[in-house]
């Protein structure tokens, strides 16, 4: 046979298009040939009247349309002339009998009256439905029955019940079987198809009908029928199912086709459909051998696979297909093409989160090479345009590079990845390299885990060592803020083994004297030269431990949870004693007071309850709609420029709020210009200005003050109406720090769009420019008492952000400082501002005047002498420091910037400290290391130590510190300098005196590769370490009184482990929860915080015993699981078989839940059922971690060699089990 | 033509009638009431109704869905055929007032006679009728310039269209998109998404459902299109790639977008619209 099977389908095909679209629409005029004529029949019903009901109906199902409508009480049609003609529509059931088997045509139309009824049951009541059906069922021939059953599955289908639909489609086909009449193919076909399209038809159903087919007589029948489903379900949308290729090939067999030729064709034809490439991966590994000669065989299937693949996203099957192309010689069909397909493959590698290009797809490099350079399209790996930031696969390109495949030039946004590790990749050729060297120095991270990691790589020295110089610079020169960021940095990412290859490091950073920075900073001015005496006056009246500000400008309030005092630039003018809902003091909460009209607004939310009152009827206690409450409670953070209208009533919302009105709102953003109000709205990116009409309370139209007159903008620039703003001056007030025009304070941002430029201009006409590289949200710009320059506000508008204060030039940052404003928790000033107890919101600073402006003048002249005298006196003492303030800067006389310059001075000299730690840290010798992972070590100690939920990563080295801190060689200091980051989630304080117990699982020849690794270097660590040696004390503190402590007598070393998490630490919960570990050696006077102490039991383990019973292992290896032992174990003690084998095994994965917690190997190994196992599990794991591990201590053999006798092990377990078991 | 209400005595005093597929109820020869007695409704012919209604409202469904496929597939309807179904509200109602296409000239479908003669009411507002015999063509709103006058038309002369067809949302705009490209990323509601809802959306507008696709088919200039919206699929490893909207032609094969005319693409749009949400399928026309 040839290929009549595709031809026909093709045909077939041709034959669907050409089809006279009239009669498939059953709109062709009556006659037209090759059509059935279609009547429109008119029925009348008595209940209707004379209205007619008229339907359109082809010949064949007329009579079954007459029948149903009869039933429903409608008279005989009119049926009329035929009015239209249409093709026959495959027939249904039951007008299927009308035509195949007229003789039972009478209970066909009966059941079809009946599947009617039933099938107005599907949806709503599916069994009774089927039941129904099935009772139908009975009524008809056997022959009838395949057909019924279909219907009856596409009304499951219709009704949205499509695996009851593929099992009515199954019980059609069981039906079959019983037929007389045999199977029409052309039908079966069909309602394979249409089942399958419906999704209503499983792999195995197509794996029966595969059977059917092939057990048929005509086997090339059976294949194109075959075929035919493949193709329609592919074309129809439906990815192939994973045995096709495998079915097709063995009917194509069978049928004396060829099979390559076959599949071939048929990949061909589906090559195009969007639904073969939503094939499961599966489908095409597990059928690889089939599909190799089919696509090596195809030139339109080669090239149709190159240029698809290059249209998925990379994934695993990249590598397969890479290889696959290869295999098949399918990189031939690349010609002048080759770059453009490289670009393509390589381009979708090109984010950073890309997987790095595999292998196989490398491989095909050399091979394109040639025809690469011949065609002159250099590869692109990324756009190159200056907006792509790109990341190149350094591997790749350099595999490019070596191939001699030209490359094209990287965007000035492209960076490298994968160049970590590589054996391709030369580091020194690639930063060599004038086009990609650039990328890879931006790829090079800026400090963090990677930076540090990068120190082994000899070729980017030089970039680290920048990175290295600049924050060395910033730390020598920098603004103070500027330089102890630039400390902090140098204290995280400088490591001991750098100093390798530079030498000098020490030194320099020993030469930061943080001189020059303190001396930069002091002349540019501190925030305590400007104060407001009013608010000092008022921050130091407030007992309470958190206060807030909030504005009614120019009337500011302050307040804590008790007194609520209103301030003005001229002084005090109001105040008022909160009166504090009775429950308040149980809860946390945040009280809210606005000044209006003389009067105070107090807001109280407290435990889910609102309780608002006016200071003027404060027994008119009253909530808002929630939705108003919102309203004001999540509104972001501003920075206070909420007026008072002329009626000296606050705006809430963009509403003057009346006397003793019930109204909450959100505070906005406003302007003002001394007649008019403005409302700032912002919908994220939308901004936008409305005039608020104070009569109505409407807002108008946008509109905007003179202030900013759009005219003053560059094309691509906006207002920035966040950072601006516009107020006039409040009467009596003569000027604001932050500049004004004698009546008015303002300033005005814009931004440019496109360069991200911003441009600000003072209303007394000082501008600047920004270039958008730094921080942009700028509010203010600040004059300092007897400064040339000014200082650029920007920050401090939120909780937790600081206001930074910078260089307006250079933008290099001379301090930062926490408001304090706004319910901090603690309300200790920021020493850089010590003289300010509480800083206003940015809005306020207008009010700020010169506190000592002597003291300020000798500020901008301070010399970098008299500040490394300042600096000196600080080491000693603060006394010795004021001392020094009084002597050489005698000019400041304002007590409050006394402070502030003490303050400052401090500030830098912690940072000096900071930096002798850090020089002694890199100077010391390196501390013992246990050279275990985490993960391995916590692994290795699951189910033997207490483990908690909290704590993570830090075991190791809490048993690394505390080791070195009792043997002495590191200070208590050091020892504590990272406690943050070495929580422990498992108590090892239960190891000393019991650690021997460890030495069962070590040995247990089911423990895993590397935990009995973990083991042993633990066990040989403990040995060296004082941790062995007998009189330790374990115990509890209080963790926020933590400190390690030692003297000529002992030591004691805190440790990170939550302890409330165990029944110990939860004896002690009524004094605190912060409670940590600790251990002790000797003695050492008992320090505060101090809980509970347990002396260490004297357990199995010396250093001799520890090294002999390592040395034993790793020459012996693990000891063999022996069943006899374990039977020996349970013989001598109540426990049952599984318990005693898991007890001898090391209790491995004790802790696993889970009914089949033992790996499948393991409990092989120990001959142990699910059952058992898990019943044995669940009663050891009734006995705590602490016992276990004691168990195990107390078995320990003298000679540590006697472990790997294990019926000897047995006897010594059973003995210890019986002692633990004799415990009350 | 309005065919009066038959009203039928149901129990002592009160009679129900269809009023399309409306039950309505009224006191023997006297007022119809505002709801239906339950006596009446639970009365042997009360029930008989209700049967009656049921299968009514189910012939009506498949009379809207039919001239609905003749609206998708524009081609002219015989004149006999149309004559013959006239009568009959349940087409009528469907039929009535759309824009048709007849004898060279374009209107709103105004009436047919039973003897064939179709009349329809132009632009201007004027009755034309046809030579009789003259087949009549339902017109896609994509194929109508402006739809404004039309709309007017009907607003004037206070009339409804049984079936969307001025009210459709047209989708004429193809900017941006790459004509040899087969298929468009859909926006997606994220509420279709979340609940998984699109097959369910595709049901209940009236798509077909096949191999993951809801699936619309019509015919243009006489060649059959089928417009495809992939809803998902359950089998493992496919990729979810929902909202995908592509044509494909009488042979499955996919139709690159620049070929797509404009009733494919409009309906493909909609459909897509239906099931994924997020915009209105009626009223506006996005240009």
């Amino acid at each position: 046979m040839t290929h009549d099977a595709h031809t026909s389908l093709s045909a077939h095909a041709a034959a669907v298009a050409d089809m006279s679209p009239a009669l498939t629409a059953g709109l062709a005029p009556a006659g037209t040939p090759g059509g059935e004529e279609i009547t429109a029949r008119r029925y009348s019903h008595p209940l209707l009247g004379a209205r007619p009901v008229v339907r359109l109906t082809g010949r064949t199902v007329a009579p079954v349309e007459d029948r149903l409508l009869a039933d429903a009480g409608y008279s005989a049609p009119d049926v009329g002339e035929p009015v239209a003609a249409g093709h026959r529509p495959a027939l249904r059931y039951p007008a299927w009998a009308m035509v195949h088997d007229l003789a039972h045509a009478k209970v066909a139309l009966a059941a079809g009256v009946e599947m009617a009824r039933a099938g107005r049951l599907v949806g709503p009541r599916p069994g009774p439905a089927l039941e129904e059906f099935q009772r139908i069922a009975a009524t008809l021939p056997d022959d009838h029955l395949p057909v019924f059953w279909e219907e009856v599955g596409r009304m499951f289908i219709a009704a949205g019940r499509d695996r009851q639909g593929a099992m009515m489609f199954g019980r059609a086909r069981a039906a079959d079987r019983h037929a007389t009449k045999g199977v029409d193919p052309d039908r079966r076909r069909a309602v394979f198809l249409e089942f399958a399209l419906a999704g209503a038809l499983s792999a195995k159903d197509i794996k029966a009908y595969v059977g059917e087919l092939s057990q048929g007589p005509d086997p090339a029948q059976a294949y194109s029928e075959l075929r035919e489903l493949a193709v329609r379900r592919t074309t129809g949308g439906l990815a192939p199912w994973p045995e096709m290729l495998k079915q097709i090939g063995k009917l194509a067999r069978a049928a004396g086709l060829d099979v390559v030729t076959e599949h071939r064709l048929l990949l061909e034809s589906l090559v195009d459909t969007p639904a073969l490439w939503r094939s499961a991966d599966g489908f095409w590994t597990d059928q690889r051998k089939l599909l190799l000669p089919a696509v090596a065989a195809s030139v339109a299937l080669k090239e149709r696979l190159l240029w698809r693949l290059t249209e998925v996203p990379p994934s695993a099957m990249d590598s397969w297909w890479c290889s696959l192309l290869e295999e098949t010689g399918a990189l031939d069909e690349l010609a002048g093409d080759a770059g453009e397909w490289l670009s393509a493959m390589l381009g979708r590698y090109g984010s950073a989160s890309s997987p790095t290009v595999p292998e196989e797809l490398l491989r095909l490099l050399p091979l394109l090479a040639d025809r690469v350079r011949a065609a002159g399209t250099p590869v692109r790996l990324g756009s190159g345009a200056p907006e792509d930031h790109c990341s190149i696969d350094a591997v790749a390109l350099v595999r490019c590079l070596e191939a001699g495949i030209p490359v094209a030039d990287p965007g000035p946004g492209a960076s490298l990845r994968n160049w970590r590790g590589s054996a391709h990749v030369d580091l020194q050729t690639l930063i060599d390299d004038e086009r990609f060297g650039p990328a890879l120095v931006r790829s090079v991270p800026h400090g963090g885990d990677e930076f540090r990691k990068l120190w082994g790589e000899k070729a980017l020295r030089p970039v680290l060592r920048a990175i290295v110089d600049t924050e060395l610079r910033r730390a020598r020169s920098g603004g103070l803020a500027d330089a102890t960021l630039a400390l902090r940095w140098l204290e995280e990412n400088i490591r001991a083994d750098m100093l390798k290859e530079t030498r000098d490091l020490p030194a320099r950073i020993a030469e930061l004297d943080l001189v020059t920075p303190l001396t930069r900073t002091l002349r540019a001015g501190i925030l305590d030269e400007l104060g407001w005496a009013a608010l000092d006056e008022a921050a130091a009246e407030l007992k309470g431990k958190n206060f807030w500000c909030r504005a009614s400008w120019p009337v500011l309030t302050v307040h804590d949870r008790e007194k609520a005092i209103a301030i003005g630039p001229g002084g005090r003018i109001a105040e008022h004693r909160l009166q504090v809902p009775g429950e308040a003091s149980r809860f946390h909460y945040t009280p809210e007071v606005y000044f209006s009209g003389g009067q105070f607004l107090v807001l109280h939310y407290v435990n889910g309850r609102q309780r608002h009152y006016w200071s003027d009827a404060p027994h008119e206690i009253f909530n808002v709609r929630p939705g108003m409450w919102e309203s004001l409670y999540y509104e972001a953070a501003r920075p206070g420029y909420t007026f008072m209208a002329p009626s000296c009533r606050r705006f809430m919302g963009h509403r003057v709020l009346g006397p003793q009105e019930k109204r909450v709102g959100p505070n906005g953003h406003m302007f003002h210009d001394g007649r008019d109000f403005w409302w700032h709205t912002s919908d994220g990116l939308q901004s936008q200005v409305h005039l608020v009409d104070l009569a109505t309370g409407e807002l108008d139209e946008d509109d905007l003050p003179d202030f900013f007159d759009p005219s003053l903008l560059g094309e691509d620039e906006r207002w920035d109406f966040e950072s601006s703003s516009l107020a006039p001056l409040p009467y009596g007030v003569k000027g604001s720090p932050l500049g004004s025009d004698g009546t008015l304070v303002g300033l005005r941002v814009a931004k440019d769009t496109v360069t991200g430029q911003v441009r600000y201009h003072r209303i007394d006409g000082v501008h600047g420019v920004l270039d958008g590289a730094g921080i942009t949200a700028i509010w203010g710009l600040l004059d300092v008492p007897g400064a040339g320059k000014r200082l650029l506000l920007s920050g401090g508008v939120g909780r937790y952000r600081p206001v930074l204060a910078r260089d307006a030039e250079t933008g290099e940052l001379y301090w930062q400082a926490e408001l304090k404003n706004d319910g901090w928790t603690d309300n200790e000033p920021d020493a850089v501002a010590a003289g300010t107890r509480l800083i206003p919101p940015p809005a306020f600073w207008h009010f700020l005047t010169p506190r000592d402006p002597a003291g300020s003048q000798a500020l901008r002249q301070i010399t970098e002498d008299t500040v490394r005298r300042l600096l000196k006196a600080a080491a000693t003492s603060e006394e010795a420091l004021r001392t020094a303030v009084g002597k050489l800067l005698p000019e400041i006389g304002h007590p409050l910037l006394v402070r502030g310059v003490v303050g400052c001075v401090q500030a830098a000299t912690e940072m000096i400290s900071h930096r002798g730690r850090m020089l002694a840290r890199l100077k010391r010798p390196r501390r013992a290391r246990i050279k275990v992972s985490e993960e391995d070590l916590g692994g290795a100690l699951e189910g033997l130590v207490s483990q908690y939920s909290s704590g993570n990563g830090g075991t190791a080295t809490q048993i690394e510190l505390t080791s070195a801190f009792f043997a002495g060689t590191i200070d208590a200091e050091t020892s504590m300098e990272r406690w943050q980051d070495n929580a422990s989630a498992f108590d090892w304080t239960e190891l000393p005196g019991r650690i021997g117990g460890l030495g069962v699982r070590a040995v247990s020849a089911v423990t895993s590769a590397a935990h009995r690794r973990a083991l042993a270097r633990l066990l040989r660590f403990w040995a060296l370490s004082p941790l062995a040696e007998p009189g330790l004390q374990r115990g509890l503190l209080d963790s926020e009184q933590r400190a390690a402590l030692s003297d000529d007598n002992g030591a004691l070393m805190p440790l990170d482990i939550t302890m409330l998490h165990g029944d110990w630490g939860r004896s002690h919960s009524h004094v605190t929860w912060n409670i940590a570990a600790f251990l002790q050696r000797g003695t050492v006077p008992r320090p505060a915080g101090v809980l509970d102490v347990q002396a260490v039991p004297e357990g199995w383990a010396t250093p001799e015993r520890l090294h002999r019973l390592v040395d034993e292992l790793e020459r012996s290896g693990p000891a063999p699981f022996d069943p006899a032992a374990a039977a020996r174990l349970a013989e001598a003690t109540d426990l049952d078989h599984a318990a005693a084998a898991l007890l001898m095994a090391g209790l491995p994965h004790i802790t696993d839940s889970g009914h089949n917690f033992l790996p499948p190997e393991t409990r092989k190994a120990l001959g142990l059922k699910v059952t058992d196992a898990k019943t044995a599990r669940d009663r050891l794991l009734r006995m705590p971690e602490v016992a276990r591990l004691e168990l195990y201590d107390a078995a320990m053999p003298d000679d540590p060699a006697e472990l790997w006798d294990q019926a000897a092990m047995a006897e010594r377990l059973a003995a210890a089990w019986m002692v633990v078991k004799a415990r009350p | 033509m309005t065919t009066p209400l038959a009203w039928v005595p149901a129990i002592r005093g009160h009679e129900l009638a269809l009023d399309g597929t409306k039950l309505r109820c009224r006191k023997t020869g006297g007022q119809v009431l505002k709801s239906i007695p339950s006596a009446v409704r639970r009365s042997p012919v009360g029930e008989r109704f209700a049967a009656l209604q049921e299968q009514l409202a189910q012939h009506e469904k498949e009379c809207r869905a039919t001239v609905e496929s003749w609206l998708l597939g524009g081609l002219p309807v015989p004149a006999p055929l149309l004559a013959r179904v006239w009568p009959d509200p349940s087409w009528r109602t469907g039929l009535q007032h759309l824009v048709v296409h007849v004898d060279g000239r374009v209107g709103l479908l105004a009436g047919v006679s039973d003897d064939g003669l179709v009349r329809i009411r132009e632009a201007d507002g004027a009755l034309y009728g046809p030579p009789i015999g003259s087949p009549v063509t339902l017109v896609h709103p994509a194929l109508l310039d402006d739809l404004g006058p039309w709309r007017r038309l009907l607003e004037e002369h206070g009339a409804t269209q049984g079936v969307e067809q001025l009210s459709r949302r047209v989708r004429r705009q193809r900017e941006g998109g790459d004509p040899a490209a087969t298929g468009i990323d859909v926006d997606r509601d994220e509420y279709a998404e979340k609940f998984g809802s699109a097959r369910l959306r595709a049901v209940e507008n009236g798509f077909d459902v096949r191999g993951g696709f809801a699936v619309l088919r019509m015919t243009e200039r006489f060649v059959t299109v089928e417009a495809r919206c992939w809803l998902g699929s359950d089998e493992p490893g496919s990729s979810g790639e929902a909202g995908r909207l592509l044509w494909v032609d009488a042979a499955e094969r996919p139709v690159p977008l620049g070929e797509v005319g404009p009733v494919a693409w409009t309906e493909g749009w909609r459909m897509a619209g239906l099931i994924y949400g997020g915009t209105d399928s009626r009223g506006a026309e996005d240009r």
